[in-house]
């Protein structure tokens, strides 16, 4: 697909985020958490977010789901469209309607997903109370734990979260998130608490889904190995702002924005042994705290003075776009 | 259901095996059962009576004095119909409860000046009114466990809900309310139940509302953190972004898992009530006299200290009773502490 066709995007885009500001009110005033956050999910995709922690990827991606962050969170500017329609304009009850049916969302830590005095059965079978559904629940429960590669359904129902280990209970998160056949997943950090073997096994899960139900995933994570696996898409935060966007080929071969190539230069390769491994200086600033100008500078080899006087504008490049100076 | 998960069947069978705390709650359970049957045990009722060839059952029904050669049609006097001589001098019998004695009643004809010593008749003496000392020990204790227990569901019932609707809802709500509750809570109790016991009367329901008025807020605190804490954890997240509604995720999602603090508190806050009546009924304004109470008794025990027998038995009964439940509170945090439920 050509990306500069701008109409033929689109078209296929089934949820768009424009332009998304969230703060969060506090007694000293309003602190901006996110700063005009962009990007656009492709039918079928996998769009990956990356950045550090504090970046504001969470945030974003539970604005998706029409939640802001509690207590106080505000929506400051923008919207985020699903199939032509604002979230943040539908009512408690239109928004209870399309989370889960239409997009559902898997979360970093499986234990801490799960209720832990219900059983799974009685939690999978909870979902279906505020979602109309017409086919056998009990049948789509058991085919649905097959599909994500579990066997043993009886035991595996009846257990309560904590007799399961976390690779299972991942699993089973995917299997609930799925229940009502979403047409957006968004993972949150899917395999950041599960063993390296078991992450492998869950992503290729995701990956095998997403093909099967032509299904669009916004994959959030720090891991750019896991990105450079799995994405079509990459959007890269760092302090609240999407900083660089990109297809993950071209991205990967030329990241364009600083931030981008430390991300890159922090991964460890096996290949070449006498590779080092550059950490980026500092930390990412807290909200609130921002340098003017560039936000990036403090922790950048090429800041010079323009960084310090004023924000770089987005530039839109053949290599889709990045926010920097240079 | 969620209140009878797995989890709750361990925490039950950890606080069974505690031997010290599941014998102590065996024992209080059994006595308070026995308490509520207190007029089979101690009454000068008899269970059956012979009166000229018919069978009267004057625990279960009432019979006026007539019926048994009175004059009145008042509530026969069995005390002084077991001694009257018409009802010795005829066929009639009464078999009377082990301990044939009324907590109300003076026994003004015993010899000697109240309080009376123990005596066989009387097993731990009587008061400075010539009341039985056991009759109202017993018929004080059930009085006391009972506002005990409603005083703590009231109160826990509150607890929950205020502090719940605080830690759920956070921000402003969670604020204005938390300074409220300050405000209410730096009233002064005593002076409260001493103000409306006067205005309105000094019953057993008026107290109950008056404790409980001031009995939920410590309760809040914790119910406030808890549902806090659980608010933002994944599961509930996890309901969120799976479009169910509010009243599902507070009472179902939070509400069973922060539930501990309740229960672990709840042999306490009994404790603080059997300890509040007591303390209300020993300064004078608990409960209107003449009923059965700890506190009344204990003051008695106080203004005659040459009659050791009312403090010294009112105190070991106060000190069991309490001992006991202070054990199956021990036995209910230690059989709920998260630290050791992780097998």
């Amino acid at each position: 697909m050509d990306p500069t066709n701008s109409d033929e995007i689109s078209r296929d885009h089934i949820l768009s985020v424009i332009d998304l500001s969230i703060g969060i009110g506090r007694t000293s005033g309003v602190l901006q958490l996110t700063d005009g956050v962009s990007f656009d999910l492709t039918e079928g995709q996998i769009h990956g977010l990356i950045g550090e922690s504090g970046c504001g990827k969470s945030i974003t991606s539970l604005a998706v789901m029409g939640m802001l962050p509690e207590p106080g969170g505000i929506l400051l500017s923008g919207e985020i469209m699903f199939r032509g329609n604002n979230i943040f304009q539908m009512d408690e009850t239109r928004l209870n309607r399309l989370r889960g049916t239409k997009v559902s969302m898997i979360f970093q830590e499986p234990f801490a997903a799960m209720n832990p005095l219900i059983r799974i059965e009685k939690q999978m079978l909870e979902i279906f109370e505020y979602h109309s559904v017409d086919f056998d629940r009990h049948k789509k429960i058991r085919s649905l734990l097959s599909e994500v590669g579990l066997t043993d359904h009886g035991r595996i129902l009846r257990s309560y979260p904590h007799e399961l280990s976390g690779g299972m209970l991942q699993r089973i998160m995917i299997a609930m998130s799925l229940l009502l056949d979403p047409e957006v997943l968004i993972a949150d950090e899917p395999t950041t608490a599960l063993d390296v073997t078991v992450q492998a096994q869950i992503m290729n899960l995701i990956v095998r889904l997403r093909e099967e139900r032509k299904m669009s995933v916004l994959l959030i994570s720090h891991n750019i190995g896991l990105m450079a696996q799995y994405a079509d898409c990459i959007s890269v935060m760092y302090a609240g702002q999407v900083v660089e966007k990109n297809e993950i080929e071209p991205f990967l071969a030329h990241p364009s924005h600083p931030y981008s190539r430390g991300l890159m230069g922090a991964i460890p390769r096996l290949d070449q042994s006498n590779h080092p491994i550059v950490s980026i200086p500092g930390q990412v600033p807290e909200p609130g705290n921002y340098p003017a100008g560039c936000r990036f500078r403090k922790r950048c080899s090429l800041a010079t003075e323009q960084c310090i006087s004023r924000p770089p504008k987005k530039t839109e490049g053949s290599n889709g776009s990045y926010l920097c100076h240079y | 259901m969620a209140f009878f998960s797995k989890l709750t069947k361990d925490r039950f069978c950890r606080f069974r095996r505690i031997k010290r705390a599941w014998y102590s709650f065996l024992i209080l359970s059994a006595l308070f059962i026995l308490s509520l049957f207190s007029e089979l045990i101690c009454n000068d009722k008899p269970y059956v009576l012979s009166y000229q060839g018919r069978l009267y059952f004057p625990i279960f029904q009432f019979y006026p004095e007539k019926e048994f050669g009175g004059k009145y049609l008042t509530e026969a006097d069995y005390v002084s119909l077991r001694h009257s001589s018409d009802f010795k001098d005829g066929e009639n019998w009464m078999i009377l409860p082990p301990i044939p004695h009324n907590p109300l009643h003076s026994y003004i004809d015993l010899s000697g000046t109240p309080p009376h010593p123990p005596s066989a008749k009387h097993l731990l003496g009587t008061d400075s009114s010539a009341r039985d000392v056991f009759a109202r020990l017993l018929y004080g204790f059930r009085i006391c466990m009972l506002f005990s227990l409603i005083l703590t569901a009231i109160s826990t019932l509150f607890g929950i809900l205020i502090g719940g609707v605080q830690g759920y809802f956070g921000g402003v709500v969670d604020m204005i309310m938390q300074r409220l509750i300050e405000i209410w809570s730096s009233l002064p109790f005593l002076y409260v139940v001493i103000m409306v016991g006067t205005i309105y009367s000094r019953s057993f329901m008026i107290l109950i509302l008056v404790l409980s008025l001031f009995q939920w807020i410590g309760l809040s605190y914790y119910m406030r953190g808890e549902f806090l804490k659980i608010r933002s954890l994944n599961y509930v997240k996890v309901a969120k972004t799976m479009g169910m509604s509010s009243g599902h995720i507070l009472f179902r999602q939070i509400l069973p898992n922060g539930l501990t603090p309740v229960i672990t508190l709840l042999p306490f806050q009994i404790i603080g009530g059997i300890g509040a009546l007591t303390a209300l009924d020993f300064l004078g304004f608990g409960l209107q006299p003449p009923t059965p109470s700890w506190g009344e008794l204990l003051s008695q025990g106080l203004n005659h200290l040459f009659a050791p027998w009312l403090a010294i038995s009112t105190v070991i009964c106060l000190f069991t009773t309490l001992l006991l439940a202070t054990f199956i509170g021990e036995g209910v945090r230690e059989a709920f502490d998260p630290r050791s439920s992780t097998d």
